[in-house]
């Protein structure tokens, strides 16, 4: 079992590395149960990677990662099916089958993972659908959906089969003002209502402070902080700090390393 | 381990309703459902533990006694299964 209850998720000492760089060296993170929980950090820092990790779509080079009571790495195959069974994924993309009506993507986890009849498969997808008010488009193909429309069934398929543990990867991403407020509304719905604990992997820092209780900050293959999001905006780490308010110029520099300006525009640098 | 029982009108669900308990209770609870008087009380106070698979056992239970012109009535809906319904919007429709 985990180490503590309050825990849905715990990574102990993990690191990864894809070929010789580490994307994580022996990183600790705690998710509490039933919480909002908003992995942030600059584009290309890991956030994805770490979800894929937890949902063992990829192995650690070292560390344990508990997921709801399990140690991912330490799970036969087909426990590891089980336990995905308690997860749900909401991809960046959406990811809907395009060739399936709203009605079939959101019924696909149900076909696939149990054995329910049709008319409960049924009250089951509009329930789901009536949940992110798109009961109405249960008949509409995805190519008629508008984008966040999309993300919002996928988001019911995400939730068919009641998982414990909700992960979002950038949910926000390309979303309208409108679609991203509904968004956000609805993950704290979901979240308190159904008692899911959530992971929010993104860096829109508005809507992710917004909803969060807690938030880890990642970069540099480490975790640089965690805490509430009040307590990160006053944060004395100057990376921190800069992420948090977005300020385009501070440890992460505004200028990718180069010559000085002078020698390449005065000192007869290459054409 | 999930079961449904008849004590003279009053049919009682009970146990963890989960994907997996969910058919074989849907079929006692149907059958009980035949024996169950014009005025049938569905009572969720024993069941443990659910999800959607509750309210859709309570759904399909509420159209078999509509189909044979029973009323159906539901009481004792544990927290689990009141906030779904509330996320839902089903609350209205199991009373």
């Amino acid at each position: 079992m985990t180490s503590d209850a309050r825990y849905a998720v715990e990574l102990k000492g993990v690191s990864f590395k894809r070929g010789e760089r580490f994307i994580f060296k022996d990183v600790d993170i705690v998710i509490p149960r039933g919480k909002v929980t908003g992995i942030m950090g600059p584009s290309g820092c890991g956030k994805t990677t770490l979800l894929r990790l937890i949902g063992a779509q990829l192995r650690a080079e070292k560390g344990e990662i508990w997921v709801a009571g399990s140690n991912v790495p330490a799970l036969s195959r087909s426990d590891l099916f089980d336990l995905r069974k308690r997860m749900g994924v909401l991809f960046q993309s959406g990811a809907l089958f395009t060739d399936l009506s709203v009605f079939e993507n959101v019924a696909f986890p149900l076909r696939v993972h149990t054995a329910l009849p049709d008319d409960m498969i049924r009250d089951i997808v509009l329930m789901k659908l009536q949940a992110v008010g798109l009961r109405g488009a249960i008949d509409l193909m995805p190519d008629e959906l508008s984008g966040g429309m999309k993300r919002r069934v996928a988001l019911a398929r995400a939730i068919a089969l009641d998982p414990e543990i909700l992960l979002y990867d950038e949910p926000f991403v390309g979303q309208d003002p409108i679609a991203m407020g509904v968004l956000v509304r609805l993950i704290r719905k979901l979240n308190d209502a159904l008692g899911i604990t959530s992971v929010v992997v993104s860096h829109d820092l508005a809507e992710t402070a917004s909803i969060a209780d807690y938030i880890y900050v990642v970069g540099d293959s480490q975790v640089l902080g965690h805490g509430t999001p009040e307590s990160l905006m006053e944060s004395d780490n100057p990376r921190i700090r800069q992420f948090m308010k977005g300020d385009p110029d501070g440890p992460v520099p505004f200028h990718f390393p180069a010559a000085k300006l002078a020698d390449d525009l005065l000192g007869g640098g290459h054409a | 381990m999930a079961a449904a029982s008849l004590q003279g009108s009053l049919l009682k669900l009970s146990g963890v309703l989960d994907h997996r308990s969910v058919v074989a209770v849907r079929q006692e609870a149907e059958r009980l459902l035949r024996d169950a008087g014009q005025a049938v009380v569905v009572d969720c106070s024993g069941v443990e533990k659910s999800n959607s698979v509750g309210l859709s056992l309570l759904l399909v239970l509420k159209r078999a006694a509509a189909a044979r012109q029973q009323t159906l009535r539901i009481q004792g809906l544990p927290h689990d299964l009141q906030q779904m319904a509330q996320v839902t919007e089903l609350t209205e429709l199991l009373v």
